[in-house]
């Protein structure tokens, strides 16, 4: 044990709030781990258009490979990337999306009471298997109350305090998701949120489901956002185990330094 | 609180900078004490001294579980202490006790807490004892009038007992800081144990703002293997109005060597212990890993492996820097991290630059986790490192130190 230990602690500590502070998704107020962002007057574009952004990171070409666009000049620190959809990161292979886990624990009491209210809630109103993902989103929005109180929550404490912040949202979105049988995991990465002609983008966290063999976005902590929001992931939490808080800091050399909202893409700028 | 304004004027001093600040929260603000020699106190039993710059008010108290003291800070400002029986986590103490503060003093007493932000949060030593310490800022509205004020909180653990003191006022800052500092520094307890014959404290730093600190205390026993103590306490502003506390004590007992015989993690955020795990030696090579973390049982086994201590981190980096040519020396060592604690996690340290004759730029990684360091040659201990967290860069600076490891 050394300093480093301390300091490694300070540094877990600041990466988990990096990894999630949007609980108030309609104020654009800069807090500590906001991701600062420029946003030209004007700049605005329609939320469901491209939007071109430079994304600058400690590694930018890093960050290309996690969002499969083409990589910077060598030693740049600036990617130019287009937002049109949602992007598809990659995790390593071998992993079980529909195990529980350390973090993802849906094999808890607790959780397994949520996920016994959340199947009373859904025999009140039809559905088919394939829009299950809509109501348990639902769900977790209800039941999980956005504050600061918590730090980085796994499912069972969230189940048990049912607060927390987007991280806490999270979780509990991909245990009760499991729980299911949907194959779930939690992405860590940036909530770009427009606020008429501004733009503010916050570390986040949120859930992804697996539907139809394609990753999709599952967000309890901003679904009910007063103000657009688009989506980045840096990366997947891969190590769901008691080493989770490291895994947070594996992500940190992609981790988004600051934004710059450039507007409509050029024709010949890469789009994903 | 004195002075009264109008809501908008409060609201655009409350999202403006302090150059637009009106006069007369300039002047409430700039407010200091006359402070004096300072004055010897003792509790009435006798278990407790100090000496402050500043006159007290009334007599100490003492109850079930503090000594209770108050300061006059001005006219009608005082300053409130209290120094706990028994020790405390520093950052959470701060934490909660802010929204004690609010809900059942400030609200009750000045009416609804429209808007409260923290101004800002501070570390460092009051002699040779870490503190933190935390400002607030906050509009109340009783029904007919807005009030601003302001919470000054001030918390450190000394001598194996917990100081808080407080002060509600606009004014008084410096004063507040000097007078509690003192309390601090100048606290004898008659139960405190023995000194430890090294201790080192380092504050942790985001933009200009120091948001903690790390404290190290190394006690020998009559076997000559030591007891070293490393206690962090660390406050986070994650939203204008609301802090994040975490608190760590990790204890380990080493041989002379460095060599480690079994170490402890407790840690707690927001006030909430959720690690608290014991590592033992197992049968053979093995590590046994025991307790609660996230609220469930842990029972791991590490199958093989050292866990390095803080004087066998030392000793390596000393080795490294005594080398003829040391830049680009580099070595490798496996750490018991809370932030892993099942399994025992590698780590290298490399020698990257020279700094001056005495030190050397040295990089300790994890992954991709690393903190750049300056290492003292002649003890490889680290004074300052810096790690980058996304947009953040964390800064660490060791700012006291007593004694030989």
């Amino acid at each position: 044990m050394s300093a480093f230990n301390a300091w490694c602690r300070t540094f877990v500590a600041a990466a988990w709030i990096a990894g999630g502070g949007a609980v108030a998704p309609d104020c654009l107020a800069q807090t500590l781990f906001a991701i600062p962002t420029d946003a030209p007057p004007g700049v605005a574009v329609a939320d469901d258009q491209p939007l071109r952004i430079a994304l600058h990171a400690r590694d930018a070409a890093a960050l290309a490979k996690v969002l499969g666009t083409d990589p910077p000049p060598p030693g740049a620190d600036v990617l130019q990337y287009v937002m049109n959809g949602y992007p598809s990161v990659q995790a390593a292979a071998g992993h079980r999306w529909t195990d529980p886990s350390f973090v993802i624990d849906y094999g808890e009491p607790g959780v397994a009471k949520l996920s016994a209210e959340f199947a009373a809630d859904l025999a009140q109103t039809p559905h088919s298997n394939d829009l299950l993902p809509e109501p348990l989103v639902k769900f977790v929005a209800r039941t999980v109350h956005g504050s600061h109180n918590r730090g980085f929550d796994v499912a069972s404490e969230v189940a048990l305090h049912r607060d927390g912040d987007c991280k806490a949202y999270a979780v509990l979105t991909a245990a009760l998701a499991r729980a299911v049988g949907i194959p779930a995991r939690v992405v860590l990465g940036l909530a770009l949120i427009r606020s008429g002609t501004r733009y503010g983008a916050f570390g986040h966290a949120w859930a992804e489901f697996l539907v139809n063999g394609r990753w999709v976005a599952a967000d309890a902590a901003l679904l009910n956002a007063p103000n657009p929001v688009r989506y980045l992931p840096f990366g997947v939490l891969e190590n769901e185990g008691m080493g989770y808080a490291l895994d947070v800091v594996r992500l940190t050399p992609v981790w988004v330094q600051r934004v710059e909202v450039l507007g409509s893409p050029a024709a010949d700028a890469p789009s994903r | 609180m004195r002075s009264l304004v109008t809501a908008v004027l409060l609201i655009a001093w409350m999202s403006s900078a302090f150059a637009d600040d009106p006069k007369w929260l300039v002047d409430a603000r700039a407010k200091e004490s006359r402070l004096i020699d300072a004055r010897p106190v003792s509790s009435a039993d006798k278990q407790l001294s100090f000496a402050v710059p500043v006159a007290m008010v009334g007599a100490m108290t003492e109850d079930k579980g503090s000594y209770s003291v108050q300061f006059a800070m001005g006219p009608d400002a005082v300053a409130n202490c209290e120094i706990l029986k028994d020790d405390v986590d520093v950052a959470s103490l701060l934490r909660e006790t802010a929204r004690i503060t609010f809900a059942d003093s400030i609200e009750p007493a000045q009416g609804k807490v429209e808007l409260k932000r923290v101004e800002h949060i501070d570390a460092g030593v009051a002699g040779p004892t870490a503190f933190l310490s935390a400002a607030w800022l906050y509009r109340v509205n009783d029904g007919k009038t807005l009030k601003v004020g302001a919470l000054k909180q001030y918390a450190a653990s000394r001598l194996g007992h917990g100081v808080y003191c407080a002060l509600n006022d606009l004014g008084y800052a410096k004063s507040f800081a000097t007078v509690a500092g003192a309390l601090v520094e100048s606290l004898k307890m008659k139960d405190a144990g023995a000194t430890p014959h090294f201790s080192e404290v380092s504050v942790a730093t985001v933009g200009d703002m120091r948001i903690g600190y790390s404290t190290v205390e190394m006690m020998r026993d009559k076997d000559g293997d030591t007891k070293s103590t490393e206690t962090s306490a660390l406050l986070m502003i994650i939203a204008p109005d609301a802090l994040q506390s975490a608190d760590l004590v990790h204890v380990e007992w080493v041989k002379p060597d460095g060599t480690v015989i079994n170490a402890k993690h407790v840690m707690s955020n927001n006030g909430e212990i959720e690690m608290d795990l014991a590592l033992a030696q197992g049968e053979g090579t093995s590590w046994l890993v025991d307790g609660t973390f996230k609220g469930k049982k842990v029972h791991e086994n590490i199958a093989d492996g050292v866990p390095s201590s803080w004087v066998s981190q030392t000793n390596l980096r000393r080795t490294l820097l005594a080398k003829e040519s040391p830049i680009g020396a580099e070595a490798t060592e496996t750490d018991w991290l809370d932030s892993d604690p099942a399994h025992l996690t590698a780590m290298t340290v490399k020698v990257t630059s020279a700094i001056d004759a005495n030190s050397f730029g040295v990089r300790e990684a994890a992954g991709p986790m690393a903190v750049d360091m300056v290492v003292d040659r002649a003890t490889g201990q680290a004074t300052q490192g810096t790690m980058q967290v996304g947009p953040v860069a964390i800064k660490f600076a060791r700012i006291y130190v007593q004694g030989t490891p």
